[in-house]
This record gives C-alpha cells, structure tokens and sequence, in this order.
C-alpha cells in the first residue's frame, strides 16, 4: 500500500435501470439504447483528449450508475480505446461495478475475457424488505447467484457493496446479512452507514415523517459489530468503509484516499492530476456535444495538505508522518500541534505502536467529521 | 404677533407606525414643491435604512415647506417629525414643545392607538391645536366616520371636519394643507427680547459638528453670536444658522416663532440635550424653558466582541454612535466568558435593538449582546444603597437587606377580544391591574402597574403575537418597589457562564430557568461528551436539561474520487465552529445570547 505514482482511471458510466431510493448519484434510469450510444461516443472522444502516455495506468474503475448495463461490446470499445490512448501496466486491476438483475453468466464470462479481474457488485443487503426499501431491482438470491455466477466465471477479487442504517432495518436484518455475506467468502466488503441525501425519494419520505431514521447508537452499533464480524471471519478494515482478505484492497479506491493521480472520463467525471482537480462537463447535453472539462483548480499547498489529511486519515494505517514530511517538507505535528494535541487527548486520534503513523481512533472514526474539519 | 409670524406654521405628526405618518409628510414636501418627484424616494424623512425597513421613526427629521395658500399668501411651514415609540417619549414631548399644532393621523381602517393616545396626551399637555386627519380612505376596509367617532370619544376634540385622505395615493392632501392654516395658530414672541430657544434635536454632522435644531420663542439668532446652553452651562460661538428645505440652507437669521438650525463647533451631541434652553451669553433670559430632563437609560445590557473580532473596533463604532445619541451610554466591563465588552445603556428595548442592528449592520461588526437587565436599586444591611445594572455585580446576598426594581405604568391599547389573553399575560408578568376603560365598543384600554424587567425581555413581541399585531403598548416609569429578586445563573457542564445570568423574580426564577435551559438545549450542538444545562439560584439547581453526546459524525461515501463535496462539508463544519463561543469545554453558537430572549409562542 506504498504510493504507487501510477495513475488511476475512472470511467463513470451514468445509466440505471431504475434509480434506487437513497442514490443522488449522477445517473439516468432507463436511459434508451441511441443515447446511450452517443454517450459511448463522446466518452470515447473524452478518451481521446484524454490520452497521454507519460505515466502508467495501473488501475481502472468503471463506477456509475451501473455499467454493468452496457452490453459488453461497449464495454469492448472502451477498453480498446483506453489501451490505445493510455499506457497500461502489466500488473492492472481492473473493476467493474455490476448490479445483480443486469448481469449473467455469459456477460461475466466475455468480462474475464476482456481483461477484467475484480467486480465490484451492488449487493447492499441480503434481506427483501431492506432491498425493496432501497429501490432495489432485485432481490436477495439474485444477489447471491450473481455472485456465485462472477466466482464460477474465474472472478478471484470479488467486492460486495453493502448498506446498513437503512430506515427500517432491523438489528437482527443487518447481522444475518453480514453473516451471510460472510458465508459467501467474497475478498472484498464495503459496507456503508446510509446517508439520507436532498432530493432522494428516501429523503423525501424522511421529510413527510413517513420513515424513521436509524438512531445514532443503533448506527453505530452497526458499524462497530460488522467491524467486529468482519475482523473475526479474517478481512482487515482498511478504510472506514472498506474491508478486505489481505491483499486484495481496492487499489483503486486506494488511490483516492493517498492522494495519488486518477483521471476520470465521461460525465461528471472528477480527477486529481498534476496538483489539479477538475471535473468533467456534468450536463449530459453537454458532454454529448463537447466532453470537455467544465471546472478545473489547481491545489495550492495549504489545498493539498487539507486533502493529504482528511482523506488520508480514513485509512486504517492513517497518516505517515514521514510520508507527510517528503511531501510537504514540513512536521505535520509542526503544522497541527494544537488540533493533534485536542484529539489525541479526547481519544479520537491515536499514534500506531511505531510511533510513525497518525490514525483515528474507532471513536475517532464515528466523529471522523469533527476531527477532519480541524484540518481543512 | 409680528408681522412674519403670521405667515409661519410650527407643527409635527401624530401617528401610530404604519398608520402613514412618513407617508403623509412625504406627499406634503412633494406637493409644496420641497422635494421634486424625482429626488423622491419612499419617505423622505425616514432617512435611515434601518427606519425605513421597520416603518418607524427613530431620529428626527425636520423640515421648512413652502406653500402658495388659496388665499394668495406664501406661508412657511415648519414641519416638525417625531420619533414613533415608546422609548423616545421624551424626545417626543419636546419636538411637540417646538409647535403650536399637531396633525392627528388615524387609519381609517384601524382607528386610534395606544400609542397615538400617548402622543396627543403629551401634545395636550402642551398646548398644541389638534387636527385631526383620516388617512387610508382608499382601502376597501376604511370607516371614515367610525374613526372620526373614536377621535370625539377618545380624545374628546371635533373630528367632524377632519380631511379624509390617502396619503398614499395623494388625495386631499390640498385640503391639508389649507387647514394646517386654519386650524393651526401661526407663533407669536418677542423677535427683540432676550434670546430664549429650545433645542428639540441635534444630530453629528462630519463637517459642521453638532447641527441642533431648535425654536426660537423669543429673540434672534445669527452667526457670530455667542450663546449659552442653560442647563449645561456651556458656551459656544455660532458659526450657521439655517433652515432644512429638507437639506439644510443657511439663511441670515432666525427670529422668534421660527424654526431651524445652528452650529456652534460643538463635539458632542450629549453637550447640546434635547430640551435644553439657548441664550445669548452677554443678556440671559432669566428663566429658561420648562420641561428640561436629562434622559436616562432604563435598559442596559452587555455587547461584546464576537469571536474573531476586535475589541477597539467595537469601542471605535460604540463612540461613533455616543456622539450622534445623547441617550446612549457605554462603559468598559470585563466578563469571564465574553472577555472584554462594554455594559451599554438605553433608553429602552427597542433603543438597544436598534445600536445592535447599527452596530452590525453600518458597522459590519460581529458582537455578542447579553441578557437586558434594569437598574435594580440594592439596600444593604450596613443601609448604603447601590444601583446594579449588570447582575454578575450583584453583591453576596447575605450582605443584601432588600432589592428594589423599577415598575412602570403601562396602557395597552387593544380589541376587546383579545383582553383575556393579555390579562393572562400581564398577571403572568407580574402586572397589577389599576383600572380597564372602554374607549369604544370594540376597543379597551388596560392600565397597569407592571415591573420593567418583565416588560424587557420579550413582553412587547408577545401582546403582538396575542393580539395579531393589534395590540399597542406605552409604558412610563413611576418607581422603585421592594421586590423579592434572586440572581439566577447558568451553568454549562457544571462551570458558571456569567454572561447568562440575570435577576428575576423568585416566583418566575423556575419558569425562566426552564425557559432557558430549554432554549440552551436547542442551540448548543452535541459535544463528544454529555453536556449539562443548569439553572442555579445559589447553589441550588432549579432546572437541568442535557445536550446528550454525539456518537456520531462522520461520511462514509467518498465516492468517484470526488473531494470536493466532503471538503466544502468539512469547511462548512470548521466554519460553524468559527462561530462558537468556548466556555470552559463547552463550545456555544453566538445564536444562544439571543435565542435565550426570543418570545416564544410555545413556551
């Protein structure tokens, strides 16, 4: 999990079958097939732009919506054009986010011959009632035999997404899901606190007073047992959200949260690249007309260290303070020595054994918000 | 009478806000000519933004008119604007003091007001002719000749001939005009005897000093002269007189019976007091005008630097505002949770409401204001009395014999339909009843006997909400009365905020602690550990609420490498905790000081 100075790609890819209850997502829900064509066009252009060959990519990320929907001569086309217009590094991870209801057998199979090796698949729960609540299109044993189909496929990286903290989960619904989730032995859980976001139909319901949200303990509560579970069954948190069997982290998503260069095309795509973040033209008219960048910033120090910080420290091995010092040429407990002092002696922020780390504390992960904002 | 005297008219406005006062004297300038549509904006004479959006008049504005009478003659009119509230009572009896008549304005719609009733008193006190004026005939909803009645009924003066108008559309005010003439006698006095003027305003202008405004009852004044303010004892040469046309234009001289201004390089408006009497130094008048007093603050709280703002900015703004408001007093105090402030007094709530907005508005300065308290008179065994305005000043209550407060005479103004409810409130707020008069029908006017301290904090915001804003209020203060008092104090997680405390009666002391504690519980956010919230009378907690602990506070999704929404999340928290205020472990939001205040429709 050292820096890798590779570079990351992301590929959003904005369609859905129908849109899930909680999701404020960029993405279209039942999307006809011309514009998705046309989006493959102007991603494809975006590609095109995009392109340079001076760093090597080691990652690829098709996120969305649910690219899974593609049908996987899209999926062909992409690729081929990000290998034309990128360099690819022998050891690639390449994932894609598969929802269970759009996918089968057959199409898993043609991914592995595609050059794709992790799927990342959009369980959230094991439980009907929970799924119907999130508006999702399946249910649990679709959920199950999507995944036993990716494994029979050759799949041996396999992520499954799941949800707790659902308006109307019970306790005993979120343990049988992890213990089934468990029992299924992917490499790889996320499992994510819901977040009821302006403009859902869940929020919506929230609002009207129709739904109860979760309480704050019963969340918590949550979060530590699957913490719990999950050590148990042998998967090592991580990432406040992320889980898996040693070595088969998420590179990925890594990259994020170690500031590190990732490129994303297609609609509404954010990057880190060269100091600069920008994101992609996020109208679809637009970026069907010009897939052009549509707001672009160039990180100053202070931006930088902030960032270096706040998402650094959701990792479970936190902050290397030499790695801080190489970057920024300055002590981080130079810089911060009042905000740290504060935290560590709350008990939210701890050094690991060596003394060569900064990290939160599982309290310090609960108010991980409290903590961060001192440091932007 | 002279012969110029005839010609010249001294009279101001009685309303009730809203009931078209600025309105009405916006259409005289226009009509006269005074300001051109053009230079018009809304209210002319309402010239501080502040005023404008609170329909209230605040300082005074003045003005000379000049109007082509049907009879041929060019008269001057001397149009004297009051203040619109309670707190400036004494300001208004003084600008009354500067005319021989008053314009009377009822709203046809709503008819006469507490407030109204307070303001012919004063102006009947003073002899002035009443004319009275039905405006806002255009509304569907007017009843001219049930507001002429309450006029005959109430004040007990004609309404008959009174102009039916509409300021606001502009019809009839010729009408008004014409019987400004008739119904208003022109001054008399003695344009060769001893200077007597009265000061009935001044404000700080930047370039000429102090510009007072005054009326001249007998002699003359001109530039170069060398007057003497009479109860203030203080000499000064004047350097202008003038006229405001509404903008000030020098003229030579102003002569008995006359109004207008002069400047004499004087600092401070505090040296030129309303209702003080000029003379000339080298020939007195022997006696100076009647009705001189010294204003006095009645409210006084503490106003504090916000966090992140700077103590002498504040203390720069606050002596901006003392030179231009002889009302407005400050001194320096300290406080252990708010640092260094000022304790700043005012004549009453809304004077202090309107430094504060001032103050953060004109200024652009973040300050903290602490709870209004009274003057409380304290009796100690050893019989010294001290006069305590800030109740962390409150001596240990075993050296303390007894506590007085002050108690005002309050006349509220209501319908009748609404007199139970403000009967409930007045009794709930220590009010005694001396009597209840029907003035019409409809409508009551309950007097009462009523502590301040409970008038202050937020009596006038809840007789408007009882009687859906047709409710009106007057108060004026009578004396001091033994009270039984008690200090109540806050505290957050067991550690004493001074800047909460305040004295209440020991009947009320649970109800209010309640009140606050609750209120605190609202606005003070989860910490990582539980916070209480306790009122103490002493050592004895008398209501305890808890800010439970948050457990938790975080984002989980950090999706698509998208950064920047959970970084504008995260400056958005640090900048709410900009605004928090630390005492001892317990961050509190600005927002408390106030909200500790707030009427509250629930409660």
């Amino acid at each position: 999990m050292t820096r890798s100075n590779k570079l990351g790609l992301y590929i959003h890819i904005p369609f859905c079958v129908q849109k899930c209850s909680y999701c404020d997502f960029l993405s279209f829900a039942g999307a006809p097939e011309p514009l998705m064509e046309s989006y493959t066009k102007a991603l494809i252009e975006d590609i095109r732009r995009s392109g340079q060959r001076e760093s090597i990519v080691d990652t690829v990320f098709f996120g969305g919506g649910t690219p899974s929907l593609l049908p996987v001569s899209t999926l062909e086309q992409v690729l081929s054009n990000l290998m034309q217009h990128f360099r690819f590094d022998e050891a690639m991870e390449i994932t894609v986010e598969a929802n269970p209801g759009t996918i089968d057998k057959g199409k898993l199979n043609s991914y592995r011959n595609l050059g794709i090796n992790r799927i990342s698949i959009g369980v959230q729960s094991l439980n009907d009632k929970v799924l119907k609540a999130l508006g999702r299109i399946h249910d649990a044993e679709q959920a199950r035999s999507t995944f036993r189909d990716a494994r029979e496929a050759g799949f041996d990286n396999i992520n499954l997404d799941l949800m707790f903290a659902v308006p109307g989960q019970e306790w005993t619904d979120w343990i049988s899901t992890l213990e089934n989730t468990i029992d299924l032995a992917p490499d790889h859980i996320s499992f994510y606190s819901l977040q009821l976001e302006k403009g859902t139909p869940l929020y919506q319901r929230f609002e009207e007073g129709s739904l109860t949200d979760v309480d704050v303990e019963t969340d918590r509560r949550m979060y530590r047992t699957a913490l719990r579970m999950l050590e148990n069954a042998g998967y090592l948190p991580y990432e406040i959200s992320n889980a898996s069997i040693p070595g088969k982290e998420c590179r990925h998503n890594l990259k994020y949260w170690s500031m590190e260069d990732y490129l994303g095309l297609g609609l509404g795509a954010h990057s880190f690249f060269c100091n600069q973040r920008f994101q992609k033209e996020d109208d679809m008219a637009k970026y069907l007309e010009d897939p052009a960048v549509k707001e672009r910033y160039t990180n100053s120090r202070t931006d930088s260290i902030s960032e270096f910080l706040f998402t650094g420290l959701r990792k479970r091995t936190g902050i290397s303070l030499e790695e801080f010092k190489d970057r920024f040429d300055v002590e981080l407990f130079h810089l911060y020595s009042k905000e740290i002092d504060t935290h560590r002696q709350a008990g939210l922020l701890i050094l690991n054994d060596a003394g060569t780390n900064l990290l939160l504390t599982e309290q310090g992960i609960d108010l991980s918000n409290h903590v961060l904002s001192d440091f932007v | 009478m002279e012969p110029y005297q005839k010609y010249i008219r001294n009279f101001c406005i009685i309303a009730h806000i809203d009931h078209g006062k600025s309105t009405l004297a916006d259409r005289l300038l226009e009509k006269t000519g005074s300001i051109t549509q053009r230079e018009m904006k809304e209210q002319y004479l309402d010239n501080m933004e502040l005023e404008r959006e609170r329909g209230i008049t605040i300082k005074l504005q003045s003005s000379r008119l000049v109007y082509h009478a049907k009879d041929g003659n060019k008269y001057f009119f001397n149009l004297i604007d009051t203040p619109g509230h309670v707190d400036f009572t004494y300001e208004v009896s003084r600008s009354l003091a500067a005319c021989e008549g008053a314009l009377l304005v009822v709203d046809a719609t709503q008819g006469v007001e507490a407030q109204t009733l307070a303001n012919v008193y004063l102006a009947l006190e003073e002899n002035l002719s009443i004319l009275p004026i039905i405006n806002k005939i255009d509304l569907p909803s007017a009843q001219p000749e049930e507001a002429k009645h309450e006029i005959e009924d109430v004040i007990g003066i004609d309404a008959q001939h009174a102009p039916l108008i509409s300021a606001k559309e502009g019809i009839n005010i010729e009408e008004v005009l014409e019987a400004i003439i008739t119904e208003i006698p022109p001054p008399s006095g003695d344009p060769d005897g001893k200077l007597k003027a009265l000061i009935f305003d001044s404000f700080y202008d930047n370039y000429r000093g102090v510009v007072i405004y005054t009326r001249i009852f007998d002699g003359k004044l001109q530039k170069g002269d060398v007057i003497r303010l009479m109860n203030t004892k203080k000499k000064y040469e004047v350097t202008e007189v003038g006229v405001f046309a509404p903008g000030p234009v020098p003229i030579d001289v102003l002569r008995a019976g006359e109004v207008g201004y002069i400047c004499a390089s004087i600092k401070q408006v505090g040296d030129a007091r309303v209702g003080d009497t000029i003379t000339m130094d080298k020939d007195p008048t022997e006696t100076p005008l009647h009705g001189y007093k010294k204003m006095q603050p009645m409210v006084y709280c503490g106003i504090y630097p916000a966090e992140g703002e700077k103590y002498e900015n504040v203390k720069d703004a606050l002596e901006k505002l003392q030179v231009n408001d002889a009302a407005f007093l400050f001194e320096p105090e300290t406080s252990q949770a708010l640092g260094f402030g000022f304790r700043c007094g005012f004549l009453g709530l809304l004077h202090m409401e309107i430094i504060v907005e001032r103050l953060e508005r004109e200024f652009d300065l973040g300050i903290i204001t602490t709870s209004p308290s009274v003057i409380y008179k304290v009796v100690m065994h050893d019989g010294t009395e001290l006069m305590i305005q800030n109740p962390s000043n409150l001596p240990d209550l075993t050296l303390i014999r007894h506590i007085e407060e002050p108690l005002v005479k309050a006349n509220i103004m209501l319908p009748k339909d609404y007199v139970g409810g403000i009967m409930e409130l007045c009794q709930e707020r220590r009010g005694i009843m001396t009597h209840m008069e029907y003035i019409t029908e409809t409508r009551v006017v309950l007097h009462y006997e009523m502590p301040l301290n409970e008038v202050i904090y937020d009596f006038f915001d809840a007789l408007k909400s009882k009687t859906r804003g047709y409710g009106s209020l007057d108060y004026e203060f009578t004396k001091y009365q033994k009270s039984n008092l008690v200090k109540m104090d806050i505290m957050l997680n067991r550690e004493l905020v001074d800047a909460f405390s305040m004295i209440v009666h020991e009947s009320k002391a649970y109800q209010r602690g309640r009140f606050v504690c609750e209120k605190l519980k609202e606005v003070i956010p989860m910490h990582q550990f539980e916070v209480p919230i306790q009122a103490a009378i002493g050592q004895k907690v008398i209501a305890r609420e808890t800010v439970r602990a948050y457990r938790k506070d975080v984002i989980a999704k950090c999706y698509g490498g998208d950064i920047s929404r959970k970084k504008k999340l995260l400056e958005k928290q640090k900048e709410g905790k900009k605004r928090m205020r630390q005492f001892g472990s317990v961050e509190v939001p600005q927002e408390a000081f106030t909200a500790v205040l707030k009427y509250d429709d629930k409660k």
